[in-house]
């Protein structure tokens, strides 16, 4: 399941002229590496193509900062 | 024994109470009172003896190093800065010559901004945090081990406790003074309303470059209660943030409330923890806080308003069933004035009106702010002796009803509120004439979406200066923020009958069809709203 995430990301980087090079415990946002136009991109990237609901109440925006987050939020059963 | 005004007096005594309370807690990282204060006296110890201007600025925000860089500059008894870190780098440079301060604190994000030539305008001292990227001849705060100032130094009410930056017409941002006494003022008089104890988990949702940071962290240090900092992520969805901290404190800008009505998240009892929500900062629409109300159902909910020139809040409004309702506008009223404030409606003579007619809130208390730093001009023009007592003039246009409860009604000038952010469109027209090499060009706040603005929009007569590069340049100069989402090129810009520039024609075609926004940009403010 990371891969896609990840490959989601590189763009997400790409696209605001930032090199595309980051380990999977990186702090994506909460550095400044990306901004909160971008969050928005990746969850609603989230919601449609893995289902991850931003409506639930334990939805945990904090999981969006890092792969290896990432990863444990789009393979938890919906 | 005359009393000791350091705005972190309190801490001192609140962490002999209770040393091992968690005092800040961020991420996975949290700081006992007993640790913070002994951080804090460690800061201290090292900035005492080079304090000769007494400003320490802050390179940082939303991490612990920036509260204990903060609590060490007080300490030490000297006034603390806080430097955006959305500044860019010419901002940055200009602000750190013209305070000369004797120090900076820096986090992790605050190290990544000193590029070579913002080190040349910083001070020689640079105190980083363990986990910000090493610069030249900075000090790590873990290898602060002298500690020789067990209490904080004594500070008398007339010291300047803090400096808070705000836009300002002249094109550069303004630094509103606050002496210690103002805010010793403000907390004794707000606490006895918040009511803070060491049970209270507190959610910190903005930047310590906003004044309303003030109000959680010091109440907070006064009474025990912990802190909790939001990032910029969380602020985004911040329901998981609240539910699983059992946070018990809330305090934000409106604009948070829209946002989670707009993701269908509000919902009864989402937030049974909560029993005190704050929001300030904008009009709080009638309908969006009484939706907050049913999700906090065990939480009062009250709207404070002020500006940062009177020290925070100057009136405070408890939503009621039924709501004291600002008709005209359907926004919950501002409330009766706090206190220790007078205030009254002005007509734009200076001469107070009735009660019911609408005029400038012009304010008056012993928690007014000093005025701006190093401009004596502009102090001069909105804060007014007037037979022997001082006035600051907000600008904010409101009346008082029958009841003696202020109704807030827009604004007298070009401030606007941009997702909390306040500023004043001439600040964004002076660099984006710069950018686009022409005097013809302005700024409009638009669209307008119960009473708040959305985003801005920039016209230019320079058919030589794409939109792009007009951003671009205005990126260097602004913070992104300020910076207009769209520029449109025309070949001149309508007029009104003084031949000034007619802002209410160009935000007329806005409104209609025939400049309707691209799909493209439609999806932008969708972000945006969501942001």
């Amino acid at each position: 399941m990371t891969q896609p995430i990840r490959d989601f990301v590189s763009n997400l980087l790409t696209e605001r002229g930032k090199p595309a090079e980051f380990s999977d415990s990186d702090a994506l946002f909460t550095s400044g590496l990306l901004d909160s136009l971008a969050a928005t991109e990746l969850m609603l990237h989230l919601e449609s193509d893995h289902g991850v609901d931003l409506a639930d109440a334990d939805f945990d925006i904090s999981m969006l900062d890092t792969i290896n987050d990432l990863s444990g939020l789009v393979s938890q059963p919906a | 024994m005359t009393q000791n005004f350091n705005i972190v007096s309190n801490l001192s005594a609140t962490a002999k109470n209770y040393p091992n309370s968690i005092a800040i807690s961020s991420g996975k990282s949290e700081i006992t009172y007993r640790g913070l204060v002994d951080a804090a006296s460690r800061v201290a110890t090292a900035l005492h003896p080079l304090l000769k201007s007494k400003r320490v600025g802050i390179l940082g925000s939303r991490s612990i190093g920036a509260y204990i860089g903060i609590a060490g500059a007080c300490w030490a008894g000297a006034t603390y800065v806080p430097l955006n870190l959305k500044w860019p780098a010419e901002r940055l440079i200009k602000l750190m010559g013209e305070l000369e301060l004797d120090a900076i604190v820096v986090d992790a994000n605050g190290a990544k901004l000193l590029t070579s030539e913002v080190l040349q305008a910083a001070p020689k001292a640079i105190f980083r945090t363990a986990d910000a990227a090493d610069v030249d001849g900075s000090i790590n705060l873990d290898d602060l081990k002298q500690n020789s100032l067990p209490e904080p130094i004594s500070r008398n009410e007339t010291e300047t406790g803090y400096i808070v930056f705000t836009s300002g017409t002249t094109g550069e941002p303004k630094g509103v003074v606050v002496s210690c006494g103002s805010l010793n003022h403000y907390l004794n008089n707000t606490e006895t309303w918040t009511e803070f104890t060491q049970e209270d988990r507190i959610a910190e949702a903005h930047d310590v470059t906003f004044d309303l940071s003030v109000h959680n962290m010091f109440l907070a240090w006064r009474s025990g209660a912990s802190l909790h900092l939001m990032t910029q992520l969380d602020m985004m969805a911040p329901q998981a943030f609240i539910r699983r901290r059992e946070i018990t404190a809330w305090m934000s800008v409106p604009t948070i409330i829209n946002n989670m009505r707009g993701n269908k998240v509000l919902k009864p009892d989402l937030f049974p923890s909560l029993r005190l929500s704050v929001f300030c900062g904008e009009p709080l629409p009638i309908k969006a806080v009484q939706e907050w109300a049913e999700a906090a159902p065990n939480s009062v909910v009250e709207n404070i308003y002020g500006p940062t020139e009177g020290t925070v809040v100057c009136t405070r409004q408890r939503l009621t069933d039924p709501a004291i309702v600002t008709e005209k506008r359907q926004i919950l009223a501002i409330g009766p004035a706090y206190p220790n404030f007078k205030i009254n409606i002005c007509d734009p003579s200076g001469a107070a009106l009735p009660d019911g007619e609408t005029g400038e809130i012009v304010i008056s208390s012993v928690q007014l702010s000093d005025g701006y730093f190093n401009r004596p001009e502009q102090t001069a023009e909105k804060f007014k002796v007037i037979d022997g007592e001082r006035w600051y003039f907000t600008g904010d246009l409101g009346y008082r009803d029958e009841n003696g409860i202020f109704h807030h009604m827009g604004r007298t000038d070009n401030q606007v509120k941009l997702k909390g952010n306040r500023i004043e469109l001439e600040e964004v027209e002076m660099h984006l004439r710069k950018a686009c090499k022409t005097d013809l060009a302005t700024i409009v706040a638009w669209p307008i979406v119960d009473g708040s603005a959305q985003g801005l929009v920039g016209y230019s007569t320079n058919m030589n200066m794409p939109e792009a590069d007009v951003q671009a340049a205005m990126k260097r100069t602004l913070p992104e923020y300020m910076v207009p989402t769209r520029i449109i090129l025309r070949e001149e810009l309508p007029r009104n009958i003084n031949d000034k520039v007619d802002r209410n024609a160009l935000l007329a075609e806005l409104n209609s069809a025939s400049i309707a926004p691209s799909v493209n940009e439609l999806a932008d403010l969708k972000k945006q709203a969501l942001a």
